[in-house]
């Protein structure tokens, strides 16, 4: 399913490493996903030019810059103005999930969520 | 070749689950240490802050390691917590959240700590072996109906002490933090058993932890009392007896928990090997050892290192214990030195000779180190025991009025030298006087002793308290701004004014006033305490039960 998906190339901003590792297994092992991991906004905002992501997947809750400040530094001070994002947040309250697809997210991804079924679930999104 | 790699993608998650339950097991356990110090600091809105993000963080990843119900209870805890964060006016409601955070969200992080326990991780493991870090005492009360344990858990949490209600002891070694020094199970006599069951389990697989049982019932007769003895409970208490004096008993509990393992030796003898091998013996105990070769020194080493006991060696080259004993109790502040002799003199005339010349004990060469640990530790006990019963006052158990006034004089000494702020606090129940005209002077006793013990209690370990006149209070806190002090004093307040008092069958409360002043701010120690005490004067005229800072005075002795 996943390897005929054109989504390809995948970067993930997530400050907890435990969270970072275990999204790097599901997309890369199981999604055959090449992916990047930046644990801060600052660190996606210096790679996302040279990574030049199909998707970046966006933890909402980081300390400093948050995820709305990355989406908005990524759009402002790089090249990847278009490049589709999906927030991942535990706050999955409704007006939240709006005000996030309003700041231009793809759509937003519940934490916890489940590893085995990532990839399904983020090529779902990408194909809709 | 996808099996495989499903296989090697489950084994990783696998133990990266692990992982997590380890790292999370780590961050529960600190944050439980941090609550249970709050009771003592002042206003801390970043732990609020902190343990709203963290329960955040984990209620969204607890669950993609498989830890669905850890995840769905971190997420109802996270919510109370962030209405804590949203309370209106946090600072001066300080103390109601305080007492919330630790009687409400510390037994519900310990309980999700619990869930840990059900991922395939070996997080118990890890546990126990974190290194160990003094939290000192908890509170465990095994659930009981009936009025009086509803009661005494509302009175003890008065007290600040750490509480924790368990169903049964059994769910004691879940409930505990791997740095717990001292552990107090409090159940009704009929878990008796059960208690001592859990304590001999928690001994075997903690060895550093102290438990101590506590039963309290309705049997006074002396055979029932008996059979909780042999069954190795440690205390007991009836049910007639009052919160002030189960606070009391368990305060003495913890404060010789604490003297057993303190403790300062001074060692000399010429033989430097000795020497070494004894540091090296007693360096585990926890008490602090001093060596010395050069008996000339004695005096100086004596009035710097103010040892609780003196180990002497009888023979030491060009010097005799014995003289040098004589010599040390020509000086009048170590008369009541405790010293004993290490010699390997066997003859039984010889030693009662050396003794006769102002010496406690023998101790004969080879000396086991069994032998010399437990000499020293239980000297050093008696003879702290035996200071303090001097320089405390009888009733309360605190300084007496001539050492917190030298306690005061020190601190100030040490304001002036290293610049650091430290505050002087005087104290007074209000209307005392009307306490022990209506309810008589025992009762009276009774309510000075539970602030006694509310103080030593909620105070930090490092501030002093002495009892200075009556109903009057002096307290000094080193490292202390007067903002800082003002709250904790104002927390102190607002507990003391919840605790119930009985006289027959009416029960009534007592309100107290305080005055502070920094001790930076005065050119004297008594100046301090003046003003301090002006300021609890002014505070009895605006209106008791309230606290009042001291005026600044300026280089002019104006106001300022």
């Amino acid at each position: 399913m996943t390897q005929r998906s054109p989504l390809k190339r995948i970067m993930c901003v997530e400050d907890d490493e435990d969270i970072r590792q275990i999204i790097e297994i599901a997309l890369e092992q199981i999604g055959q996903f090449e992916v990047l991991l930046c644990e801060n906004g600052n660190l996606a905002v210096e790679q996302v030019d040279s990574f030049e992501p199909d998707l970046i997947l966006l933890d909402v809750m980081m300390p400093g810059m948050d995820g709305p400040d990355t989406l908005n530094a990524i759009r402002s001070q790089t090249h990847s103005t278009n490049t589709p994002v999906i927030f991942m947040t535990a706050k999955v309250q409704p007006a939240e999930i709006e005000q996030y697809i309003a700041l231009g997210a793809l759509d937003v991804i519940a934490k916890p969520f489940d590893p085995m079924t990532l990839p399904e679930q983020i090529t779902a999104i990408w194909e809709r | 070749m996808a099996e495989n790699m499903t296989g090697s993608v489950e084994d990783k998650l696998k133990l990266l689950s692990q992982r997590f339950a380890e790292r999370t097991g780590t961050e529960l356990n600190e944050f439980r240490h941090k609550l249970n110090q709050l009771n003592s600091q002042q206003y801390n809105e970043e732990i609020l802050r902190q343990l709203h993000q963290l329960l955040h963080r984990l209620t969204g990843s607890a669950g993609t390691f498989g830890l669905h119900e850890f995840s769905r209870q971190s997420r109802v805890l996270e919510q109370s917590v962030k209405e804590f964060t949203q309370y209106p006016d946090q600072q001066s409601n300080w103390a109601a959240i305080c007492s919330q955070l630790k009687n409400q969200v510390l037994p519900q992080l310990e309980r999700l700590h619990s869930l840990l326990k059900d991922s395939p991780a070996p997080a118990s493991q890890s546990m126990v072996s974190a290194p160990a870090d003094p939290t000192g005492n908890v509170l465990v009360l095994i659930e009981h109906s009936g009025a009086f344990f509803g009661a005494l858990r509302e009175e003890l949490l008065h007290y600040g002490f750490t509480l924790v209600t368990l169903e049964n002891a059994e769910q004691l070694d879940q409930s505990l933090s791997p740095t717990q020094q001292s552990v107090i199970i409090i159940a009704h006599e009929t878990r008796a058993t059960c208690c001592i069951n859990a304590k001999t389990k928690l001994q075997q697989s903690v060895p550093h932890l102290s438990v101590t049982v506590i039963c309290f019932g309705s049997h006074e007769d002396f055979s029932r009392r008996y059979t909780l003895a042999a069954k190795g409970v440690d205390g007991l208490f009836s049910e007639s007896t009052t919160a002030p004096e189960i606070a009391e008993y368990l305060q003495r509990l913890e404060s010789e928990r604490l003297q057993a393992s303190e403790g300062k030796v001074l060692i000399v003898d010429d033989d430097e090997d000795l020497l070494e091998h004894y540091r090296l013996t007693l360096s585990h105990t926890g008490i602090q050892v001093r060596t010395l070769s050069t008996p000339e020194e004695i005096f100086s080493v004596l009035s710097e290192f103010q040892p609780d006991i003196l180990l002497l060696d009888v023979n030491m080259g060009d010097y005799h214990g014995p003289t040098l004993a004589r010599l040390i109790r020509f000086q009048p502040e170590w008369l009541s030195l405790p010293i004993i002799y290490l010699s390997a003199e066997q003859d039984r005339t010889e030693q009662r000779k050396a003794l006769a010349i102002g010496a406690d004990e023998f101790l004969t060469k080879p000396i086991s180190d069994i032998e010399l640990r437990e000499t020293v530790r239980i000297r050093c006990f008696r003879a702290r025991q035996l200071s303090q019963l001097l320089a405390r006052d009888s009733l309360t158990g605190l300084l007496k009025h001539s050492l917190i006034k030298q306690e005061v004089g020190n601190e100030h000494a040490r304001c002036q030298r290293l610049s650091v702020p430290a505050v002087v606090v005087m104290l007074d129940l209000d209307h005392f006087k009307k306490v022990n005209d209506s309810y008589g002077h025992g009762t009276g006793d009774i309510v000075i002793k539970a602030l006694a013990n509310l103080l030593k209690q909620r105070l930090r370990k490092t501030d002093k308290i002495g009892r200075y006149g009556g109903e009057e209070f002096a307290v000094v806190m080193p490292e202390c701004q007067l903002t800082q002090g003002e709250q904790i004093l104002e927390e102190i307040r607002v507990h003391f004014s919840g605790l119930h008092f009985k006289a027959g069958s009416e029960e009534f409360n007592v309100t107290l006033s305080a005055g502070i002043a920094l001790l930076n701010d005065y050119p004297s120690a008594e100046a301090a305490l003046e003003a301090a005490d002006q300021a609890l004067y002014q505070r009895k005229q605006l209106g008791r039960n309230g606290i009042s800072l001291a005026q600044t005075v300026d280089s002019k002795g104006n106001p300022s």
